[in-house]
């Protein structure tokens, strides 16, 4: 089973893709399923996104699996939705862009919204790439004062903050590494060998970005079956309770 | 989709060759084996940033280099802070096919008039192209891109890794504009995670704007040659942007 962590499906904002924009991409790369999110955060960007979320699993049940993306900075209204998602829309987990949001991930209400998620037994996909309050080193801010949370870095790093990534996996173990975007398929390698494949995830950031290409950065890794095995769905099955 | 092919038509954009002032080296005989292993007939190659910025003796090496493997095709890094006003014009006449410049590396910016327009000129002069190092923050973002582009309209500019590094994604609108502004300008396709964009450059810029490159060693060329390989296009644009394009932009004539 191969399982993309990191997709999007999006109304309002400047890319708008589809249920079946991402269905369309994970075909073409034989990739079974995936979780999505949108691309604007509720409230705020996008006031649909819980519901275009809803109505993307419900069509696809098998394949769609929702990352709420929540504001911290609205964090009673955030706290409730995520609430809500996971206990009684299927939701598998939260999403935050501090891009966007212009919350720090070691701010009160991020952290208060972390540590909600992982009492509510789901992980926070972080976007963490090279841009103020995403890199590494923030996050492991959150990772610090989340240790009952998963927390995922998406992009792992981005284009030049790769190896501080992989410096923040094995300071702590609550993290772990989402290897979407980011160019380089000897880091994926290197992220396994240092961290284990245990906590190594695929990702595409498709449909926008290419699930086939980006599977293949994980096929041209060449990290050995079972460790292969691992990153491209195994970790996905136990993290987000697949099955279950 | 379709794949390219005859090998021998496929030219990576741009590869570095040499020992680089930051720590990696990239030999010729390494070069040549990743062309092969990856199936690439020729590749752009520019100098590494040069340990105590000799850049004179990195042109020469590059030179030589490249008369004893066809492959290689040579052009010149030109650092805008040397004292040596005719080392663009030495290296073209020594056979280079246009002229490299990496705002980040030699740590200038790209649309400072007084150190980079002239030899942006120059460059127009003897009719060679341009390629920058595009998308480092203050040094060489989009918008500055294409005010350098601006200045010399007839000038052929090539920009690295699609004229951007973010992985947020928001640097594409910039590029978008340069573009549609800057009808010389042209991006690689190297390190570009959104495939969207790189078909958006051939849908509504055309497929002679667009080139595969790998940025070797600093990109790994296997994957980088997949995802030019794995774009939506038909076979004419295909072509154009895995080497035609190349060929044209920097007159390899017969290499094509």
């Amino acid at each position: 089973m191969i399982f993309d962590m990191h997709m999007h499906i999006e109304n309002r904002s400047s890319w708008i893709v589809t249920a079946e924009d991402c269905i369309r991409a994970m075909d073409e790369a034989s990739v079974d399923k995936a979780a999505v999110m949108t691309l604007g955060d509720y409230p705020g960007l996008n006031p649909d996104a819980i519901e275009l979320v809803t109505e993307a699993m419900s069509r696809y049940p098998d394949r769609l699996y929702g990352l709420a993306r929540l504001h911290p900075g609205h964090l009673e209204t955030s706290q409730a939705t995520l609430d809500r998602a996971v206990t009684h829309l299927g939701f598998v987990g939260l999403k935050l862009h501090p891009v966007s949001t212009h919350q720090h991930p070691a701010g009160e209400a991020t952290i208060a919204l972390v540590r909600q998620a992982g009492e509510l037994g789901v992980p926070t996909l972080f976007h963490c790439g090279d841009e103020h309050m995403t890199t590494p080193l923030a996050i492991a801010e959150t990772a610090a004062a989340c240790p009952g949370s998963v927390i995922m870095l998406g992009h792992m790093g981005g284009y030049f903050h790769v190896d501080e990534a992989l410096q923040v996996a094995e300071r702590y173990p609550n993290v772990v590494l989402e290897t979407s975007a980011m160019p380089y398929p000897e880091k994926i390698i290197e992220a396994v060998r240092r961290v284990g494949a245990e906590r190594v995830v695929f990702g595409s950031d498709g449909p926008v970005a290419s699930p086939i290409v980006e599977k293949q950065k994980v096929v041209i890794a060449a990290l050995g079956a079972d460790d292969a095995a691992l990153v491209l769905g195994g970790n996905a099955a136990r993290m987000l309770r697949l099955g279950s | 989709m379709t794949t390219t092919s005859s090998p021998d038509a496929i030219i990576d954009g741009l590869v570095y060759l040499g020992r680089s002032h930051y720590g990696w080296s990239h030999t010729a005989d390494e070069l040549i084996a990743g062309l092969n292993r990856v199936h690439i007939g020729s590749a752009i190659a520019v100098a590494a940033h040069p340990t105590g910025a000799d850049f004179q003796a990195a042109n020469d090496q590059l030179l030589a280099a490249a008369g004893g493997h066809r492959q290689l095709i040579p052009v010149a890094r030109i650092d805008p802070w040397a004292e040596r006003p005719g080392e663009l014009s030495r290296v073209v006449r020594a056979g280079a096919k246009g002229v490299f410049l990496h705002p980040a590396e030699e740590h200038f910016r790209i649309n400072d008039q007084v150190r980079v327009r002239p030899i942006m000129e120059a460059a127009a002069e003897h009719d060679v192209p341009v390629m920058i190092a595009a998308g480092f923050h203050l040094m060489a973002e989009p918008l500055q891109l294409g005010e350098a582009a601006g200045w010399v309209p007839e000038l052929p500019v090539v920009l690295t890794n699609g004229g951007q590094f973010n992985i947020s994604g928001g640097s594409q609108f910039d590029v978008e504009l340069i573009m549609e502004q800057n009808p010389n300008l042209h991006v690689h396709t190297t390190a570009m995670y959104r495939q969207d964009f790189l078909e958006r450059v051939v849908t509504r810029r055309g497929p002679d704007r667009l080139l595969f490159a790998s940025a070797a060693p600093l990109f790994t060329m296997e994957f980088e040659r997949a995802r030019a390989d794995l774009m939506h296009v038909d076979a004419t644009q295909r072509a154009l942007i895995m080497g035609g394009n190349a060929a044209r932009i920097f007159r390899l004539g017969a290499a094509a």
